[in-house]
């Protein structure tokens, strides 16, 4: 296939001044054992037609399940205008812009998104989104590092078990992590343990507010510990929960994260997403991304230009600040149209909503008799111990009902009787009532 | 291009002055007209051991960054700390109110790796 569309004369001229005779020559240092020697079993070409009844087809075989399962994304409802705004071409066909200046409309896009974000976090600084929560969590994890130069950082044992897998990636040989306990009964994080677990070598604290177990932990409290001890807190908060509870700027967070996906993202099969990135002013060149800023040229009209670029690499190369240079821009167009067509009180309902059903999901099982193997105050999600195999129960609920009832907690190494269950606003009282009627 | 014959250089354009074992670091007026407008300084912090010839902070400037690099060897017991709101000081007094920062030398054979004025003139091609 003519990936590479050098003319023959080219291809000559390249292979003579390299002084070798075929292409191949190149590929020399790949061992003769571990060649592919014969074709690769694909099967024909497809016409376009053809791949369209295919990938229908296979679409077909989709099964709508009603989602009870959060873990890190949620089933809120998604507004058609979101929709509508991300369809506009030229936004849905924009990549991140490199010729920045030229993109007006998506520079201002991400001043607006920046500028949202801020409002709703009470942080100072938002930069134009990441990848997904977890990237951005890692990278919250790294700029610590770089701030204060310690290479130690101790994150809450509760904490979304994949942010854990991606920051271990992310930060494998650049610094240590050490987990703090929480406590078993309550679910939140064990001061104590954190209080002991604090030394010279640690750059930074950071837990999840509510937590994996949708527990709300206690940020006023970790900040004063934090705070006495000289070590930086990183909070990973919930999108929707900050319309009713202190947003990470009220209890003074240095670096907050979260996952975009709840604010008008769909789900579709894991993204994509965008990850939310907020900090505190002081620190705001030591912030991987992009930032976009307003600005006034020298007829004082009002434009939108990329700032802080001097950190990034392709100014700093190897030094630089972070090696993301993109951003999820259409998702987080997709988040800013939400919040600002929600409004501060749809999002407050939004999240009153969500904790009302929740609740009413952990009212009934109570009564029905289960066990809550944690005690503290939850807001979205909660866990509950079932009476049998909670992969057995979810494999039934799936197949039999239509409806996915949680997340086993087994493979994060928990009992395998418990579910993580999570309602949103989306959810009907019929919807809701079914659930209830499986356990 | 003012390069004052009483100081020291190094390839990478910083200055020093020595008075007995404190060196005070900045950047020439060869560097800072290279740069231009200079928005940001990071300088090492007080207390911090820095190495010869090695890069121990930053300088930003509108459309690049460059590298801070020690000329000699000690610990940073002083920087400028007016740098931190009003960085383009460099730009207007490279020489003077923009140094950057002191150093207890510690090893003085280090002295003999930098470069004289002269030096300084041919390896800017000024001479």
């Amino acid at each position: 296939m003519p990936f590479i569309p050098n003319p023959e004369e080219a291809r000559k001229k390249i292979l003579d001044f390299l002084n070798i005779k075929n292409i191949d020559e190149l590929l020399d240092v790949i061992p003769e054992e571990i060649r592919l020697k014969e074709e690769i079993p694909l099967p024909y070409a497809l016409s376009e037609a053809e791949v369209e009844k295919y990938v229908k087809r296979l679409a077909g075989e989709n099964r709508r399940l009603r989602i009870f399962g959060g873990a890190g994304a949620y089933d809120h409802y998604v507004p058609p205008v979101v929709r509508s705004v991300l369809k506009n071409p030229s936004f849905l066909t924009a990549y991140t812009p490199y010729q920045a200046e030229v993109s007006q409309g998506t520079l201002q896009a991400m001043y607006e998104f920046q500028t949202a974000i801020c409002e709703l976090t009470g942080m100072d600084i938002a930069n134009s989104s990441m990848y997904d929560g977890a990237s951005a969590f890692a990278e919250a994890v790294l700029m610590a590092k770089r701030i204060n130069k310690k290479g130690k950082v101790l994150i809450a044992d509760n904490i979304n078990p994949f942010y854990k897998k991606v920051c271990e990636t992310y930060t494998k040989h650049i610094l240590e992590i050490e987990y703090v306990k929480y406590d078993k009964k309550e679910g939140t994080v064990d001061s104590e343990d954190l209080k002991q677990k604090i030394d010279e070598d640690v750059s930074a604290f950071a837990f999840q507010h509510p937590n994996f177990f949708g527990v709300f932990e206690n940020p006023f409290k970790l900040r004063e510990i934090t705070k006495e001890k000289g070590v930086l807190l990183i909070s990973i908060f919930d999108p929707v929960s900050i319309s009713l509870i202190a947003p990470p700027g009220e209890y003074d967070a240095d670096i907050a994260v979260c996952e975009g996906q709840p604010l008008g993202l769909p789900l579709s099969y894991g993204g994509p997403y965008a990850g939310i990135f907020t900090a505190k002013r002081d620190f705001i060149r030591m912030m991987p991304g992009r930032i976009a800023g307003r600005a006034e040229d020298v007829e004082g009209k009002e434009g939108y230009v990329m700032v802080l670029q001097t950190r990034e690499q392709h100014i700093r190369r190897e030094k630089a600040t972070s090696n993301i240079c993109t951003n999820q821009m259409l998702c987080a167009l997709g988040i800013l149209v939400y919040i600002l067509y929600m409004g501060k009180d749809g999002l407050r309902n939004v999240a009153l909503k969500t904790h009302n059903n929740t609740v009413k999901i952990r009212d009934a099982l109570k009564k029905k008799g289960y066990n809550f193997p944690f005690e503290g105050d939850i807001f979205r999600e909660f866990v509950v111990e079932l009476k049998e195999d909670a992969e057995n129960f979810v494999y039934e609920c799936v197949k039999e009902r239509g409806i996915m009832p949680g997340i086993p907690l087994k493979k994060f190494g928990l009992s395998d009787k418990y579910l993580l269950i999570g309602a949103t606003e989306n959810h009907g009282e019929s919807e809701i009532n079914e659930l209830i009627s499986l356990f | 291009m003012h390069i004052p014959e009483d100081l020291k250089y190094t390839k990478e354009h910083e200055w020093v002055k020595i008075e007995g074992e404190v060196a005070t670091v900045g950047i020439t007026d060869f560097a800072q007209s290279e740069l231009s407008d200079i928005v940001y300084v990071e300088p090492p912090t007080v207390g911090q051991e820095v190495t010869q010839n090695e890069p121990c902070g930053t300088i930003e400037a509108v459309k690049t960054v460059a590298d801070l690099y020690s000329p000699l060897s000690g610990e940073v017991i002083e920087v400028n700390e007016e740098l931190e709101n009003e960085p383009g000081i460099i730009n207007n007094d490279p020489y003077g109110h923009g140094w950057i920062f002191k150093i207890r030398i510690k090893d003085p054979e280090e002295i003999k790796n930098l470069l004289s004025a002269e030096d300084y003139k041919k390896h800017i091609g000024e001479a």
